[in-house]
This record gives C-alpha cells, structure tokens and sequence, in this order.
C-alpha cells in the first residue's frame, strides 16, 4: 500500500512521538532493574552501549529503506514473492506484535496494581485497558498516532522532571566500581539488551503514513536519538540513586526513583502524580500494537473490514498474556524469547528488505 | 389491505427500498411553480388558495385601479400585516399607482412602465412565477398584480419590529468594539461590510428549509478563503433536508462534521468583530435571518479558547488571560475527579494537617465524597440553567437560595462538608470562565464521566477518561480539519503560536489549518494531517 492511497499523512513530530514511546516503555516497565541486576551499576554502560548499537542498526535499515519509498514490509514482501511471502511477512510480523502487546498488557496491569492502593484485580484492570484498546483501535491508525503528539511530550516532560528533582539524591559512589559485575557482563548484556529493541518494526510500518521520505529520515532520527538519550537518562539516574543489589530487586525501576521526591510540607509524597504518566505510556504502546495488528492484517487480507480483526486479536493478547502464571515468569518468557522477536521482527525484514534490494538493483533509483 | 398499505408504498430499487414519491420529505408545493396569469381574477384565485386567505387573518389583500395609457386596469396588492412597512406602502405602492398613473405618461411597455416608472419603492422585483412572488411576499414584500400582465410585482417594503443593535450577550470583553448581531441579516452582514471594507468581502445569498425557505448570507473574503473550503459549505448546505430552519443552532447540527461528538465543530460567535476577524484568518462565515450568531468554519480548539480580548490587549496582559483560559478549562473538567482520587486513594499525597482536617470533615457527613460531589454538581448545574432562564426576575433569589440553602445550610447541617463547596465552587468558577459556551457544555458533560471513573478506579480511571477524552478530540475534524491541530497534527503555525499571543500577533500571515490563499503550501497541501512545515 503506498502513501498516496491513504488519506491521512503523519509528520516527523508524530512519528518521532510514537518511536519514543514504543521505545522507552520497556525502560518504565522494568529494563533498568534487569540491567542492574545482570551488570550491576554499570547499567547505566550497558544503555548506552545498546542505544549506540541500536543507532547503527536504524541508519542501516533507513539506507535500506531509501530504496523502496512509500512502502511498508509487507508491500515490499509482496513485490518480492507474491502472495506467499507477504503473508509469510504479515504472520512473521503480527505474532511477535501480539505477543509483545500481550506481555506489555499483563506487566502493565500487574504493575499498576501493585503500585496502586486498588482493592482491582490485575484482570479487571486488564479488561479496563481492553475496552480502551477496543476505543482506539476502532478510530484507526490516526487516531494512535495523533494521541502519541498529545501524551508523548508530557511523559517525556515527566520524566525529565522525575530525574532532576531526584538529583538531591544522587550518589556518584553508586557508579563505582565502573564495570560493575565485569566488563564480560556489560558486553554480554549489551548483546543481549539489543535483541530487546524489537520495536524497530514501527520504523517499517510507519513509513507509509508518512508524508516524505526526507521527513521520515528526520523523525526517526530524531525519535530515535531522543529515546536513547532518555533510555540512558532514566538508567542513569536509577543506578546513581539505587545502590547495587538493592536495584536489581526493585520493581519499575522509574516509580522508585519518583518515591525519592520531597516537596517539603507541601505534600508527603508525590509519586502518585506520575501514574496517570506511567499508565498513558502503556495505553499508548498497547493501542498502537493493536492497531498495527489490525492494521497488517486488513492490509493482507486486503479487506475494507480490518475492524473486525480488533476484538479477535484483542482476546489473543490476553489468552498470551495471562498464560504465565505470574508476572514474573511472564518477564522470563519475555525476555527468553527477545532473541526470536528480535529476528522475526528485525533480522528476517532486513533480510526481506536486502532480498527485495538485490532483486531492485538494476531498476532506476526512484521507481 | 389498508393496514398494510404502508409497506407496499416501499418499492424496491438497485440501492434498496425506496420509499415512494409520496412519502418522500416534503418539498415546495410544485404548483407554486406556475407562472403567473394575465387575469388578475385568475390570479387573485390562486394567492388565495397558495396563501390560504381568508384564513391567514394577517394577509392583506388590497383591490384597485390602475389607469394605464390605453385602459383602465383592475389590479391588487397583497402583504402581511406587521411584516411589511404601512408607510412605505401608502407613500411608494398605492400612492404612485393610484395618483400618478394619469400624470406619468408611459415611455416603455406595458409590462415595464409600473415597476420603472410607477412604484418609486427602491427595490421592485418582476415575479414570473407564484412560487418567487411568494417568496418574497413571506419575507417582507408587497406583491402587485395589474390586470392584463403577466408579471407579479414585487416591492421590498420590510417593516417589521426589531431589536436595536446591543452588546453581546454571551461574549462580553473588556475593549473593543461593543457590538453585538441582531436577529436582522442584512443588518448583519451590513455590519460585517461596515467592518472589514474589502471589496474582496463575498455574501452569497441562500435559503435553508424546505419549506421555510430562511434566508442566510454565507460570507468569505475571495482571496483569503480556500476555494475547496467555500465549496464544502455551500454542498453541506445545498444538502440540508430540513422543512424548517429558523436559527444558526439548527443549521449547525446540519453542518457538523459529527453531531454526536461532545465537542462543537463549529464556532458561533454574536460579536461582529469576532466574526470579522475569523473572515480575515480565511475562514467562512454563516449567518441565517433570525439568528444573531453568526456560525464560523472551520473551528478548531485554540479557536474556541481565543477571545477577542486577547487582539486588542498588549501582548504580555492577552497572554496572560489565555493562561488563565486554559486553566479555567482545565479545572472546569478534571478537578472534581482529581480530589475523588486523591482523597480516597492517595491520601499520601496530602499534608498531613490537611489530611486530618479533611478526615474530620468527612467524618461528620453521612455521605461518601463521589454522592456528596454529585449531588452538589448537579444542584450548580439546576441553579445555573435557572439563572439562564429568568437573570432578571429570579436571579437574586436563585442566588440567595444557592448561597444560603446549597451552601451555608448544607454545610451547618452536616449534610455536605466544607470542602467540597469549595471544590465544587472552583469548578463552577473555572467552567464560567471558560470562552465558549459550547465548549464549556462539551467539557462540563465529560467533568462527570471523570468524577465516576475516579471514583471507580482512581488514576488508573482518571487515565483512561483522560485518554479515551484525547482520542475522541484527535480524531475529531471541523470540515476536514483536526480539532488538535496544531498540536496534533503539529502544523508549521506551531502550538504556542496558536494557542497564545505571539509578538507577530499584527502580522498579515494566516493561520496555517485553514489553507488561506496567503499560506505558500496552500496549493499543494491535500490534507491538514501531519503538516509541520517539511
């Protein structure tokens, strides 16, 4: 599907919005706490360590990119071969989706009830993110993309606010020893916390809907920038006001650095504040996965009816999410299986993508 | 078979079931359509039958002579009463007609020589046809039939009573001008001409409702307004199928893009300068005959937010009111919610003095906070819609009784707590400021939804509102364009440029979401998403 068959159009503010957030709401979540725990206080290395890598995996994929304008990977995979592989590319792309909406939405609901003094069962609160899942993904792509450019600033702005009034409580001690557990870990974790940037996909889905190809090279770019920065920032301030192991240990790594704040007698402590920040971040990364879902599955079955896909799609991601018996487990499978999203995600639409180059190559720059 | 018929009348077609000519929506009785008899006997037969006289009491038909060059001619005038001028008809109809017929020699024809020669009324139009003469007629003209001629004259004589120029009602402001529209349209759109002196300045005159045939003037200024944009307007009028329209709130359900959004579409203003300066950004205004607002499009938020206030302060003072706006709108709708959550599930966030003292006036209530609040909403709500219909006459007393029994009473009788007048007294006061009266509707509607979900389940609720609240409003379109924008989509215009007062406020440039002939991109923008300035 190219761009000038669609209606609507994204800018570089909104798409930029949408790989920040997909990509630092892992970071609210709990990837700070587990790199804590597998490096020690050298996390903060082993963020920036991946953030560069990752910076050098997106410019590959934009030099890529630049070949086929206006084309998400399932054009591309149809061009390539057929039918076949587009459906091929659309099940490659919408398991993963679903599976990584399903974990999200299970962490997400658990992490709210345990941080929230809710008398809700996890579930309940599930079903109350579904129906917000159910609202949005029925108003489309648009509708996901543009709450992005409303909500995105503010929880960036919330964050930044988190870790600057949080600076009375830095430790520099907290960075030393400056390896952390060994410069083994750091590397190995570093390798391993690559494979959990699966949510390059948006990159390859989004392009479409954006309006140029020189405005999609600056949003990601910028997107992409600003999220590592942010990934670092949050890390960083984690590791310098948690001191090792007690910051392997700690649940949602960011709502502990914001319990830290004191507003002197104003208040007793405004952690609270930031829920509804924490909460949005999730809603966002969830009601865009679903919408993608909906999305590529309209797009390869090539109906007008790709809403119906919503609700079906919609009970998959909790069948999926509350499958592991705790949230727990649910975050060991996730991050055991990092490795394969990571390669039906990423690796196998590269490959897709160099395939469909080398098939190109003899064609004229721009068609 | 009669019971049944009903279902017959139904026939079936490529597109479905039809109904048939006779049930479908009325239109304007096709006989009117005939032309107009050379008999005035002839004539005189159908105004009554068309115009139902001599039941219509207010219809009056005048009969007398006409002397003409070659004849002496029956004719008659026909007009209603208190909707058409006396005078003017004594003194520019009859008068001519029945005095100088014998000292005018004619110096044209017969069908030219009364309308050029005779009536000295300054507007006179020749009807061919019943439907158009009575058109007229119901709009305040007199109509002439002469015997011998097939053409109904038609002189406009309007004189009914009217409302003076005022102030505005419902957008007062501190400077600038004071005026305010009538129920009049061509006092209007002479006030809208009077204002903005270009010759560039379009009113096109149309009629909505199909049996009302109400007059409007729809309004643009040609090399400002985008031409796609005019063009909308004049095909979501053109399919208005209504039978009767008498006033702007009518037609702007008709308009929108969706009326079952909480959020209005379309900006109704009664301030003449207001409606001008939207004319001057390149929108396109709107105003029907007995309405005095005029409707403006395309509407975004920051439209609704903006007052004229803000144009003619200095720049610091305009901003400084737009914060406050903002505010306003802000407190109107999530603070009730916000305290249900931090009193009854983040009491962490409150000091600790104020805590007890907040325990301590729940503990004496016998009500939770969610029906205390609720109750309290509601009972503002009653005394507000009462201060609407009678300011005058029971306004004092609906603030005595807001005060004393809703307040004071209340309170010494323990039945509400202390704190939640003031909560709800911030609420009112913030829901009163806010700009626009539709607006504040839309968003005081969604201050309850807020209150229950916060009730239900505390932030993660209030989140879900405030997330369900910002897709209904990103994925809302005045005429195409996003109700967000510039935020979402961000435009080039930017969102601090839109939402206050820039240093640049004089400038010639346009605001970017309406696709002015001034704005550069203009010709090559298709669509208002995603525009920020690449």
């Amino acid at each position: 599907m190219t761009v000038n068959k669609r209606i609507i159009n994204f800018g570089k503010y909104e798409t930029a919005s949408v790989l920040v957030n997909a990509l630092i709401v892992k970071v609210l979540l709990g990837l700070p706490q587990l790199l804590c725990k597998q490096t020690g206080n050298a996390a903060w290395m082993v963020a920036l360590i991946s953030g560069l890598a990752f910076l050098v995996l997106v410019l590959f994929i934009m030099r890529l990119y630049k070949r086929f304008p206006n084309k998400n990977i399932i054009t591309i995979s149809e061009e390539l071969g057929g039918s076949a592989l587009k459906w091929f590319a659309a099940v490659l792309i919408i398991l993963p989706l679903i599976f990584k909406g399903a974990i999200t939405l299970r962490l997400s609901a658990e992490t709210i009830n345990l941080i929230t003094p809710y008398r809700i069962p996890s579930f309940l609160t599930a079903v109350l993110v579904g129906i917000v899942i159910i609202a949005v993904a029925y108003k489309g792509t648009e509708g996901a993309v543009r709450l992005h450019a409303v909500f995105v600033p503010v929880i960036v702005a919330a964050l930044i606010l988190v870790i600057i009034a949080s600076c009375s409580s830095f430790r520099l001690s907290n960075l030393f020893p400056l390896w952390g557990l060994g410069e083994k870990e750091v590397i190995k974790t570093s390798a391993s916390a690559i494979l959990m940037y699966s949510d390059l996909i948006y990159i390859l889905l989004l392009y479409p809907y954006v309006k140029s190809e020189k405005v999609f090279g600056r949003a990601v770019g910028w997107g992409v920038v600003l999220a590592v920065i942010i990934q670092l920032a949050i890390v960083l301030g984690y590791v310098l006001t948690t001191q090792y192991p007690e910051s392997g240990e700690l649940f949602m790594p960011v709502y502990q650095v914001s319990r830290i704040i004191r507003l002197g007698d104003n208040s007793q402590s405004i952690e609270a504040i930031f829920y509804p920040v924490w909460i949005s971040s999730s809603l966002l990364y969830l009601t865009l996965t679903q919408t993608f879902v909906v999305e590529i599955l309209g797009q390869a079955s090539k109906t007008k009816y790709e809403k119906l896909f919503i609700v079906p799609t919609l009970a998959a991601m909790f069948v999926i999410g509350y499958m592991p018996k705790s949230v727990t487990y649910a975050m060991q499978v996730s991050q055991k299986a990092s490795p394969i999203l990571f390669i039906c995600t990423v690796a196998l639409p590269i490959l897709i993508m160099i395939f469909a180059y080398i098939k190109n190559r003899r064609m004229p720059y721009d068609t | 078979m009669g019971k049944w018929q009903s279902f017959l009348d139904f026939h079936k077609t490529e597109e479905g079931y039809i109904l048939k000519e006779q049930d479908k929506p009325y239109k304007s009785p096709p006989e009117q359509n005939i032309n107009v008899f050379k008999s005035v006997n002839k004539n005189f037969e159908k105004i009554k039958e068309f115009m139902n006289y001599p039941q219509s009491g207010d219809l009056i038909i005048r009969w007398l002579k006409v002397v003409l060059p070659d004849r002496t001619a029956d004719a008659f005038i026909f007009y209603f009463d208190g909707l058409s001028s006396r005078d003017n008809i004594g003194h520019f109809v009859l008068k001519p007609l029945m005095q100088m017929t014998a000292i005018m020699p004619p110096k044209c024809p017969e069908e030219e020589y009364i309308s050029r020669q005779l009536i000295t009324q300054n507007d006179v139009v020749p009807s061919k046809t019943f439907k158009q003469a009575i058109e007229l007629v119901c709009f305040g003209g007199c109509g002439i039939f002469v015997d011998g001629i097939s053409v109904c004259y038609v002189a406009d004589v309007k004189g009914w009573e009217k409302r003076s120029l005022q102030k505005p009602i419902t957008e007062g402001s501190v400077l600038g001008p004071q005026e305010g529209f009538t129920e009049l349209i061509r006092m209007n759109t002479a006030l809208i001409r009077k204002t903005i002196k270009d010759s560039n300045l379009v009113i096109e005159n149309m009629t909505v409702g199909n049996k009302s045939q109400t007059p409007c003037a729809l309004m643009y200024i040609k090399d400002l307004a985008n031409d796609s944009m005019v063009k909308e307007v004049k095909k979501r009028l053109a399919q208005v199928d209504a039978d009767y329209i008498f006033t702007t709130e009518e037609l702007e359900s008709f308009l929108e893009d969706s009326n079952l959004k909480l959020v209005p579409q379309i900006l109704a203003t009664e301030r003449v300068d207001r409606a001008s300066m939207e004319l001057c950004d390149g929108n396109v205004v709107l105003m029907v005959n007995g309405s005095p607002f005029a409707l403006v499009m395309p509407a975004t938020f920051f439209t609704f937010m903006k007052t004229p206030d803000s144009r003619y302060m200095r720049m610091p003072y305009a901003n400084l009111l737009q914060l406050v706006h903002y505010i306003s709108l802000i407190i109107s709708v999530i603070l009730p919610g916000l305290f249900i959550v931090i009193t009854q599930y983040h009491h962490e966030m409150i000091p600790t003095d104020l805590l007890y003292a907040l325990e301590a006036s729940f503990e004496i209530t016998p009500f939770s906070t969610l029906i205390e609040l609720v109750v309290l909403e509601i009972s503002f709500e009653l005394l507000r819609e009462a201060e609407i219909k009678i300011p005058n006459i029971g306004g004092p007393s609906i603030s005595i009784v807001g005060a004393l029994i809703l307040g004071q009473a209340a309170v010494s009788a323990n039945i509400v707590s202390p704190i939640i007048i003031i909560i709800v007294a911030f609420t009112a006061v913030g829901s009163l400021s806010t700009p626009n009266y539709s607006l504040g509707i839309a968003f005081r509607i969604m201050k309850f939804v807020y209150i229950f979900a916060s009730a239900i389940a505390g932030f993660l609720g209030f989140t879900i509102c405030l997330f369900l609240h910002m897709a209904m409003l990103c994925t809302t379109k005045s005429f195409g364009v996003r109700f967000l924008s510039p935020i979402a989509p961000r435009t080039r215009e930017g969102f601090l440029r839109t939402a206050f007062i820039g240093r640049d406020y004089k400038k010639t440039s346009k605001p970017d979401y309406n696709n002015s002939k001034q704005d550069p991109d203009a010709d090559i923008k298709t669509d208002k998403g995603g525009d920020d300035g690449e």
